[in-house]
């Protein structure tokens, strides 16, 4: 199915970029008249601020023990609702260390994205330009980085180096660069033989430039989409490694963390553990639509799923 | 259909070696991979022993071949907590985690496969809200937080299933249950929208025609087509689903080879790290040749290339 929409969607590539802006703009209009684009924008946003400026919004510090109000559920009026989502076993504020694990979860989701995604896009526009030998090992390396899911690497890299912040970085790259790099490779198959990169070609551009010149602006739209969707992925799978101890690590207060610090208390505080997973779960819900809508606008294979009939077949 | 899978198993060697060379390297990046395998206690003569068996005195390239014929035979050397073998340790809890994969892939492709039929068949807008729902949810929620949730509801609130560890079936159902949530919405996304895609086609228009009834037109035209990226899908993604294991492992407790590894680390135990890195590569290997297999059954044209 998809290889008939590729060809589709080639044929049309020389005047897209422009046209997708265009058409991205004007969506941006409507933002506000989509429930879930505004939604998602909404949370976005307010992620990105409480990561840059926790301080700000924090009602207290997310640090300092409150002894007299450990583990006090949220929404009990005392001293004027001093702890809107209640205290840790510790009586650290459960919202300030929400509104300060932000931080790690944004900087983390943006950096292992970035990361990954220049890893990925390098190596598949090695792979899909050169084939051959380069291509097979390239196409090896991705196997073995599939073999080894980003927790099990976690649990071997954190084991010889410990935890921090370059690690969790570098292991979520490291195991998913791959997604990336099969979908650029296959757009550089596509494109590789095209008038214009021949042209290029012909008057003595070399490889280099040809790649990331001619090529990869052809292939930017499918990478932003891929990093869009990318990017529900990581925070997720951060906050996995914090919850198993594989992540940041404290002081710092990550939501991963947060769930686990809370099981001991289950049966008596549910608040602990249970709304910093709310913070998660919201945040992943807004990047996953804000993902499926940049899809939507920027890629118009897909757009033609969502209907009955597709482009390709018509 | 035999080139297809020799090219397949050749492609398995070379991700194990790779593998390996990760192991081996992680060790060896220690710095001093004999503090890593000796305890600190050790007398000269243990730590000159090991230093003999595990060819530490020898450069790197001669000591790789030897953690290979190692590796092959199981051998990463005594776990550093107990003085058993770290591959032992490993296998031991090989069935627990099985039986959680299995049940899980069980109940999602039950559940999953059957929400998926009815979402692509069915027309109504009730049937079709609901597949979206559970399709985003499975998808967007961390796994370790529905265990807790559902530790809270069924263990704590109502005190029907036991909120952890592993001593009969009912003590395996949340967390199956929780392993099979993201399974579960893939398998139902696509074998709804792979259903979407073939209802329109000429075959099963004809099937139709002809006067099959529709579960006929279902079970012996659409399902079989439909059922082609789903097992595609299940190869891909049983790496994510043993990744996951380690997850729902931890949350309840429950005695499989991914809460060994996660404990493994609190105690720097790397013989026991290492061999569960290889032991989660097989099993990878292992499931994407079976699916591949499979994928030749179903799909002929797939081995012809």
């Amino acid at each position: 199915m998809s290889v008939r929409a590729l060809d589709v969607r080639y044929e049309t590539d020389g005047v897209r970029l422009g046209e997708t802006v265009s058409r991205g703009l004007r969506t941006g209009r409507s933002i506000l008249r989509r429930p879930r684009l505004a939604f998602s924008v909404l949370v976005v946003l307010l992620v990105i601020v409480c990561a840059a400026v926790p301080q700000v919004i924090a009602p207290n510090d997310p640090l300092k023990p409150d002894i007299g109000a450990r583990l006090s559920a949220p929404m009990v009026e005392k001293n004027g609702l001093q702890h809107v989502l209640g205290t840790d076993s510790l009586g650290r504020d459960i919202l300030s260390r929400i509104i300060f694990g932000a931080r790690i979860s944004a900087v983390v989701g943006a950096s292992a994205v970035a990361l990954a995604g220049a890893i990925g896009v390098s190596l598949g526009l090695l792979a899909g330009f050169y084939g051959g030998l380069v291509d097979a090992a390239i196409s090896r390396l991705a196997d073995i980085a599939l073999a080894l899911p980003y927790l099990v690497l976690a649990i071997g890299v954190v084991a010889v180096f410990g935890g921090g912040l370059p690690t969790v970085i570098a292991v979520l790259a490291l195991s998913t660069w791959v997604t990336y790099a099969r979908i650029v490779r296959g757009e550089v198959l596509a494109v590789r033989h095209s008038e214009f990169v021949e042209a290029a070609r012909s008057i003595g551009a070399r490889p280099a430039r040809l790649m990331f010149r001619h090529i990869l602006p052809n292939v930017s739209s499918s990478v932003i989409v891929v990093a869009s969707q990318q990017l529900a992925a990581m925070i997720l799978f951060e906050a996995a490694l914090s919850f198993l101890g594989l992540g940041v690590g404290p002081p710092a207060p990550s939501w991963g963390s947060m769930v686990a610090d809370g099981r001991l208390y289950l049966a008596s505080a549910w608040w602990v553990s249970t709304l910093p997973g709310c913070a998660i779960l919201v945040t992943v819900l807004a990047a996953n639509w804000l993902g499926d809508w940049v899809r939507d606008t920027l890629d118009p294979r897909r757009i033609t799923q969502l209907g009955e009939k597709t482009n390709a077949t018509a | 259909m035999m080139r297809f899978l020799a090219t397949r198993l050749a492609n398995a060697v070379v991700v194990l070696i790779g593998v390996t060379l990760i192991t081996f390297g992680l060790l060896e990046l220690t710095g001093d991979p004999l503090a890593a395998m000796v305890p600190v206690e050790a007398s000269p003569e243990t730590v000159a022993l090991v230093r003999a068996e595990f060819a530490l005195d020898q450069p790197l390239p001669v000591q790789y071949f030897h953690f290979v014929a190692r590796a092959i035979r199981g051998q990463f050397g005594n776990s550093v907590r107990d003085p058993v073998n770290a591959m032992s340790l490993v296998m031991e809890r090989v069935p627990n985690t099985l039986q959680l994969v299995a049940s899980s892939l069980l109940i999602a492709l039950l559940a999953g496969g059957f929400l998926g039929i009815l979402a692509g068949w069915s027309r109504r807008s009730g049937v079709q809200a609901v597949a979206e729902t559970v399709g985003l949810f499975g998808q967007v929620v961390p796994e370790f937080w529905l265990g807790v949730v559902l530790i809270l509801v069924f263990a704590v609130g109502v005190r029907l299933l036991p909120a952890s560890g592993h001593e009969n079936w009912s003590s395996l159902i949340l967390p199956a249950v929780t392993l099979a949530a993201y399974p579960l919405a893939m398998i139902m996304r696509l074998t709804r929208s792979s259903l979407l895609e073939v209802r329109h086609r000429d075959y099963i228009r004809a099937a139709v025609a002809k006067g099959l009834g529709p579960g006929a037109v279902l079970g012996r035209h659409a399902l079989r087509n439909a059922a082609i990226p789903v097992v595609s899908y299940l190869g891909v993604q049983f790496a994510r689903l043993l990744g996951g294991s380690i997850v729902v492992e931890t949350v309840f407790g429950y005695p499989g080879m991914g809460l060994l590894a996660v404990q493994s680390i609190s105690n720097r135990d790397l013989p026991v790290v290492q061999a569960f890195m290889v032991v989660v590569a097989v099993a990878v290997v292992l499931a994407s040749l079976l699916a591949d297999g499979l994928l030749a059954i179903v799909d002929p044209r797939i081995a012809r290339g």
